[in-house]
């Protein structure tokens, strides 16, 4: 392992602080309260990501899952998302799935499909953090993602080769790192691939067993085999590793930092868990250049205001604030998957999230509980009130600009009163750094 | 000619006896006018408690014992606020009912500026004790006492002109109110709807905001109730709680009074079968709405309308929706909502188990059999379409046969997916005619049932419109689905799992208690009334 | 190795581009006389013969023995061709040189389901198969465009649920309004001080001139100062609006009105869709399109005469269309059926007024429809070059221009 990726030892220089523990919340969940990230400080780095981390290969109850299609409305599947994300011990997870969900974009505007949707929810639960081998697998047989990309059609001697193009470029190799040839073949692999009653079938007599000729090799390959030959290729390593670290660590990654995680993720045999957690613990994702480097996207933004304040509100008034803003869940607008970064934020959209702020502190979005009111002291110095205010939402790190400016607003009567401490803390989700994950 | 109420007959021999009585002389003076002739003229609303004992008596009785089934939170809150009410009174509650009113209430209001004006007379049973009890508690209200009354009123003011009004034992003008409207009613309200319209400046053009489903079922009562001079609204204890009010105007007198083709005749409709959860028959004739559109709605509801007609005409194209279809009906429709039926071992069920509803109606013209066979094949064609577009299995539309029944129904393939099936497996949509009737519901089961009451000719009689709503069944039917209704309330309302389970629970066991709710409009020859009757389960 | 410096630079590169200005002297905001384009979609197949009545074809007459009737009331346009009778509003503006009526807009090989011809006149596409997730529409193309120069918000829908296929777009976000107020700058109002809370919170937005932001902060931080302005600017506007026409209470007149308070304001939204459903007149018609003709005249007057009371009417154009038109036949239930070509008005924004294309030849159909004579990508070509949009870009293609404006 190179120095990047060594374990972050925390110093009397450079503590395992609020701003700290905060931030490995914000990025390994959908951040937290107050009083969580406290603890995690007083457990120190380790224990933290030990704790970030989800026990076994444990899903969600499946019982859950099917109340949750029930009503066969994708809405509710939506809502049922929402609140697991909000009420899981070990959120990791649920971000994984999220980062597959984007990676692996499957939308129900063409599927209408509420059943396969939450079916492949689940299965990104289960394999998310397991091998990318296993989860590659699952994609490739998960009846949501056969339909979206016609694989369900692939016959032999009437191939589709969509599935087998996205399987290269956007999912395991990246452009470049295959050719044509390769892609045909592969289509060829796949055939027979299909789903019945919203379950995958093999489908022998439409599956073309002859000789495929694939990166080099020539063989009678199933669609088995080339997915785990991709798996294994250099480039697949170095594709997965640039995207966790996008997703976890800073939107341009060196490619001096790719090329140490994509060894540790090929030492680690491809485990997933494994790599994120020595990611999550390295000297690399603590360093000051990764700190806020990224903008919130509506999820981190939204669901990150109800941990932050410790409240509980409606999850399917949450699901739909997050759509407004541009991010509704199991309807991604492209197959690549949702924009990045300050493509979220116009001011549009910046107005959206601002005025979710006021709707959510005052309880017009589902009742708030606790009141927004009861987290900063009606009464009290106007240095206190900010400082509270700031610690809760903002880990206590402000730019002496910002601090100013909540400052004069604390002092009027604006902050005052009834109503006054939803204010505040409406004001500090309002400065720039709030924006920032 | 007079309505003739259900409540007459009760009434009748009272009234003789008490005129008798009073005529003999044998009573006071000031016992012959009923308490709320003492009350100013500027009142609108005036509440009347002849019996304020026995009316506590009596809601004693309806609502305790608290039902077995609620959650332990709850009835842990409800003793407290019971253990706590002596306290808070000074003395236990039916005591001091008697000592402040055992002789009679009457509450009258009238209207302030910002706050309304409040005007209450009792006749104690103990009168200096109740001038005690008054001289201890009541703080923010004025009150005195005066012979044989107890004056309270919210402001000084008011205090003194009652005072002034009892002192002159002059017949105010409530003492000529009409006042027959259940008489031997525990409490009764009178309101004065003429000067409520006039104090307000509003109210007579209740109604015109409603949309066109609104004007459609309510039209006709909110105009009533534009035009109608008084009302009187009642409580009777015997025999369940029961909620009365009458108007003196009838729906049957106003512009939306065409909607209703019997008008105060009476007409039947099918008993409702065992399981229903709800019954209803509301007098309107869809025939008499999209034939009068302009009557009706408004330009723009008229042209909502026109636009459904449009595409109603169009799905069976050879014939008329409005004269074929529903002119051959004898309306108004009837409507059943019946729980769903046992599980059946081995089958699998969906997690949301809907009740079934269904639909009946007597035929009266001869091509309504084919009009309808022909549109719900047109229909079964357009949903399997789209079903198929979503990949979802389709109906299989069958013909069906049953006993004296028969027509169509349909269902989904058997199951074969991961988990549970969705809701639509449940459903068998069934279409079925005999014996003169037509009967169009969600699941066979349901439309079976209803038919069975048809087939033995058990039917009741009712006038105007009606709803009834069977506790029990409907506590069943919550029970089925509550794992889903539980998630569904975590997920839009952001309640926990226990609190979720909290509300669920104490709405099942209130509903199980409940044995029958009922919900009456009954129009009269120049009156209209009203009932909400609840029936407890004994 | 790459510093926060080129965090910036890198965020421009993203496939979907940074909507931030170019400039960074200062907040960027709209100029107050943006041209806007509302696209006012009459749903379910309008019957064109019926709104721009044929007043002496003899064919019209034999194929329409009861729906001809409207001819008898028809209000002249020219020796031709008469305006429905109840399109009163509508004639009144053609009268005052404010309307065109373009004659037979549709496109070859008509496709008679309501779906597949809506989807092909949103996204600009007769070969359109299939809608697909990002499928976009040629308002929303436009509006990628206009976001791709700075617009934050230059597209929005009013009065439906969702944003139509003609609105969709890859980066623009694109939003259905109800009222006007979505758009203003929300706050906290328990304890009443609203207005208090929102000067206060406009302060704490204000472009910072002090250096002291790091670089992804500022970024936001400008957005955050042009959101609040834009905010402030849009209340300070809709505060000062007072309606100059009545718009008689209807829903239609209703969305119109809020788009006229848009356009007004100059917010810098400059594409617009309302939907007006109820068209498809399969049986007894005459009743139902004079009921719907009645409501579009007078909204549309309203309309017109209110921007042209704040004297924004010339840099608004309104198109008007439906999927398709009715067959020239009536049916056996007094209506008719779906169709193909149909006319579409276009007002405002300084068009040339008259009847323009090719009128339909009645004894000239395809499948008893009226053939197209006009393209409606021609069409929507001209109104992208009022609009001062590339029109090769948003359609795919060059298409000769109508010549609607001078």
């Amino acid at each position: 392992m190179t120095d990047l990726l060594q374990p972050f030892v925390p110093t009397a220089a450079d503590p395992f602080d609020l701003r700290k523990a905060g931030h490995l919340l914000r990025r390994a969940g959908w951040s937290g309260s107050l009083r969580q990230r406290r603890e995690l400080v007083s457990a120190g780095v380790a224990a933290a990501v030990e704790s970030v981390m989800p026990a076994a290969a444990v899903p969600p109850g499946p019982e859950l899952l099917q109340e949750a299609i029930a009503f066969g409305d994708i809405e509710h599947v939506r809502s049922h998302r929402v609140h697991a994300c909000l009420q899981s011990n070990h959120p990791l997870r649920e971000r994984m799935s999220s980062l597959w969900h984007d990676h692996f974009a499957t939308s129900n505007k063409k599927l209408l499909d509420p059943r396969s949707m939450a079916l492949q929810q689940a299965m990104f639960d289960r394999l998310g953090l397991d091998t990318f081998d296993a989860l590659l697998l699952a994609v490739s047989r998960d009846p949501a993602m056969l339909r979206w990309l016609d694989n369900d059609t692939n016959r032999k001697g009437h191939p589709n080769e969509n599935f087998a193009r996205e399987l290269f470029e956007l999912f395991a190799l990246g452009r470049g790192c295959y050719s044509e040839r390769d892609v045909v073949e592969a289509a060829r692999a796949f055939t027979g691939w299909h789903v019945i009653d919203g379950q995958f079938h093999f489908l022998a007599a439409y599956h073309d067993a002859g000789d495929k000729e694939l990166f080099g090799q020539r063989a009678a390959f199933g669609g088995e085999q080339v997915v785990s030959m991709t798996a294994a290729r250099p480039e697949s390593a170095r594709w997965i590793a640039e995207r966790l670290l996008r997703f976890f660590v800073h939107p341009q990654p060196s490619a001096e930092e790719v090329e140490a995680l994509a060894r540790c993720y090929t030492q680690q045999q491809r485990h997933l868990g494994r790599t994120v957690q020595t990611l999550l613990a390295s000297r690399l994702f603590f360093s000051a250049r990764v700190y806020r480097s990224k903008v919130k996207s509506p999820a981190e933004f939204v669901l990150g205001l109800v941990r932050l304040l410790g409240a509980r509100a409606a999850p399917a008034e949450l699901a739909r604030a997050m759509g407004a803003m541009g991010e509704s869940w199991l309807e991604p607008p492209t197959v690549e998957g949702w924009p990045r970064d300050m493509a979220w934020l116009n001011p549009a959209t910046w107005l959206l999230r601002a005025n979710f702020a006021a709707d959510l502190l005052e309880g017009r979005r589902g009742k708030l509980r606790p009141a927004a009111d009861d987290l900063v002291a009606a009464a009290g110095k106007p240095s206190e009130r900010v400082a509270a205010a700031v610690d809760l939402l903002l880990d206590g790190d402000v730019t002496a600009a910002s601090r100013a400016r909540l400052l004069a607003f604390a002092a009027r009567r604006a902050a005052a009163g009834p109503g006054g401490g939803a204010a505040l803390l409406h004001a500090t989700a309002c400065t720039p750094e709030f924006q920032l994950l | 000619m007079r309505m003739r109420s259900t409540f007459r007959p009760e009434v009748a021999g009272r009234t003789r006896a008490f005129a008798l009585f009073a005529a003999s002389g044998l009573l006071p003076l000031s016992a012959q006018q009923p308490l709320r002739a003492l009350l100013p003229e500027a009142c609108l609303a005036v509440v009347e408690v002849p019996a304020p004992v026995a009316l506590y008596d009596d809601l004693l009785a309806a609502f305790t014992p608290v039902p077995a089934g609620l959650p332990d939170e709850v009835r842990a809150t409800l003793s407290v606020y019971l253990l706590a009410l002596p306290w808070l009174l000074g003395e236990a509650p039916r005591r001091l009912v008697d000592t402040l009113a055992r002789g009679g209430a009457a509450i009258g209001v009238a209207p302030g500026d910002g706050k309304p004006r409040v005007f209450l007379i009792l006749r104690p049973g103990d009168a200096a004790a109740a001038a005690r009890w008054f001289g201890g508690h009541a703080r923010s209200v004025s009150w005195q006492a005066h012979g044989e009354y107890v004056l309270v009123a919210t402001r000084e003011a008011d205090s003194r002109s009652l005072a002034a009004c009892v002192e002159n034992a002059t017949a105010g003008r409530f003492a000529k109110w009409p006042s027959h409207f259940c008489e031997d009613a525990a409490v009764r309200v009178f309101v004065d709807l003429e000067g409520l319209r006039s104090a307000f400046g509003r109210g007579q053009h209740l109604g015109e905001n409603l949309d066109g489903g609104g004007r459609f079922l309510f039209g006709a009562l909110a105009a009533a109730l534009a035009r109608a001079r008084h009302a009187t609204l009642a409580l009777c204890t015997q025999d369940g709680l029961r909620f009365c009010a009458e108007i003196d105007h009838s729906t049957a007198d106003t512009p939306f009074g065409a909607l209703a083709q019997h008008g105060t005749r009476v007409r039947t409709m099918p008993s409702p079968p065992p399981g229903t959860l709800l019954a209803m028959s509301v007098d309107r004739s869809l025939h008499a709405l999209f034939t009068g559109l302009d009557r009706f709605l408004t330009p723009e509801q008229k042209l909502g309308a026109q636009a459904f007609l449009s595409i109603a005409d169009q799905v069976d194209g050879r014939s008329s929706f409005v004269d074929d279809l529903i002119g051959g009906l004898a309306e108004p429709i009837h409507g059943y909502v019946i729980e769903p039926p046992p599980a059946i071992p081995g089958d699998a069920q969906p997690r949301l188990l809907l009740p079934g509803f269904a639909f009946v109606a007597a035929i009266q013209g001869k091509d309504v059999e084919t009009v309808l066979r022909r549109t719900a094949q047109v229909f079964t064609l357009i949903v399997n379409a789209e079903r198929g577009q979503r990949n979802q299995r389709p109906f299989h539309i069958h013909s069906c046969a049953e006993g004296e029944w028969h027509g169509l129904s349909g269902e989904l393939s058997e199951w074969r997916g991961p988990g549970a099936p969705p809701i639509e497996q449940a459903l068998s949509p069934t279409l079925l005619f005999g014996q003169g009737h037509v009967c169009l519901a969600s699941t066979r089961e349901a439309a079976l049932a209803v038919l069975g009451e048809v087939a033995a000719g058990r039917t009741q009689t009712l006038t105007g419109d009606r709803i009834e709503l069977y506790g029990p069944a409907l506590a069943r039917t919550l029970a089925r689905s509550r794992e889903v209704l539980e998630l569904a309330r975590m997920l839009d309302e952001g309640e926990s799992r226990s609190e979720s389970h909290r509300f669920w629970s104490v709405l099942q066991v209130l509903a199980a208690e409940i044995a029958c709710l009922r919900l009456a409009l009954v129009p009269g020859d120049d009156r209209t009334a009203l009932e909400l009757s609840l029936r407890r389960q004994p | 190795m790459t510093t926060r410096r080129d965090f910036l630079k890198a965020a421009a590169s993203v496939p979907f581009a940074s909507l931030l200005p170019a400039g960074h002297d200062g907040l960027w905001l709209p100029r107050g006389d943006d041209r806007v384009l509302l696209v006012l979609e009459l749903q379910g197949g309008n019957d064109g013969l019926n709104t721009v009545v044929p007043l002496h074809d003899d064919t019209y007459a034999r194929a329409r023995l009861r729906l001809s009737s409207v001819r008898e009331g028809a209000l002249a346009l020219d020796a031709g061709f008469g305006l429905h009778g109840d399109l009163a509003g509508l004639h009144a503006l053609c009268k005052q040189q404010l309307a065109a009526v373009v004659h037979g807009v549709g496109y070859a090989e008509p496709d008679r389901s309501h779906f597949r011809s809506r989807d092909i006149w949103h996204t600009a596409d007769p070969l359109h198969q299939r809608v697909a997730a990002d499928t976009t529409g040629w308002l929303g193309r436009a509006a990628d465009l206009l976001a791709a120069g700075g617009a934050s918000m230059p597209a929005a829908s009013v009065g439906s649920l969702q944003v139509p296929l003609l609105l969709r777009a890859r980066a623009a976000a694109v939003p259905t309004l109800e009222r006007a107020e979505d758009f203003q700058l929300g706050v906290v109002t328990t304890g009443g001080a609203a207005d208090e809370r929102r000067a206060a919170l406009v302060e704490l937005l204000a472009p910072n001139q002090v250096p002291g932001l790091p670089p992804e902060a500022a970024a936001v931080a400008a957005t955050a100062a042009q959101a609040a302005a834009m905010a402030e600017k849009l209340r300070t506007q809709l505060q000062r609006y007072e309606p100059k026409a009545d718009y008689a209470g209807s829903q239609l007149g209703a969305d119109l009105q809020l788009v006229a308070r848009m356009a007004i304001a100059g917010f810098g939204t400059r594409l617009f869709h309302v939907g007006f459903g109820g068209f498809d007149t399969h049986a007894r018609q005459l009743p139902t399109h004079a009921g719907l003709l009645r409501q579009l005249g007078t909204a549309l007057g309203a309309f017109a005469a209110d921007l042209a009371g704040h004297g924004a009417l010339a840099r608004t154009t309104v198109l008007v269309h439906s999927e398709f038109g009715r067959r020239l036949a009536e049916n056996a239930s007094q209506g008719t059926d779906h169709g193909a070509a149909a006319p579409v008005f276009v007002l405002g924004g300084g068009v040339k007024p008259g009847l323009h294309g090719t009128p339909p030849d009645l004894r000239d159909l395809i499948d008893g429809d009226v053939k197209p004579t006009t393209d409606f990508r021609a069409l929507y070509a001209d109104l992208l070059g009022w609009l001062r949009i590339d029109a090769r870009r948003v359609l795919g293609g060059d298409f000769a221009p109508l010549g609607l404006y001078a």
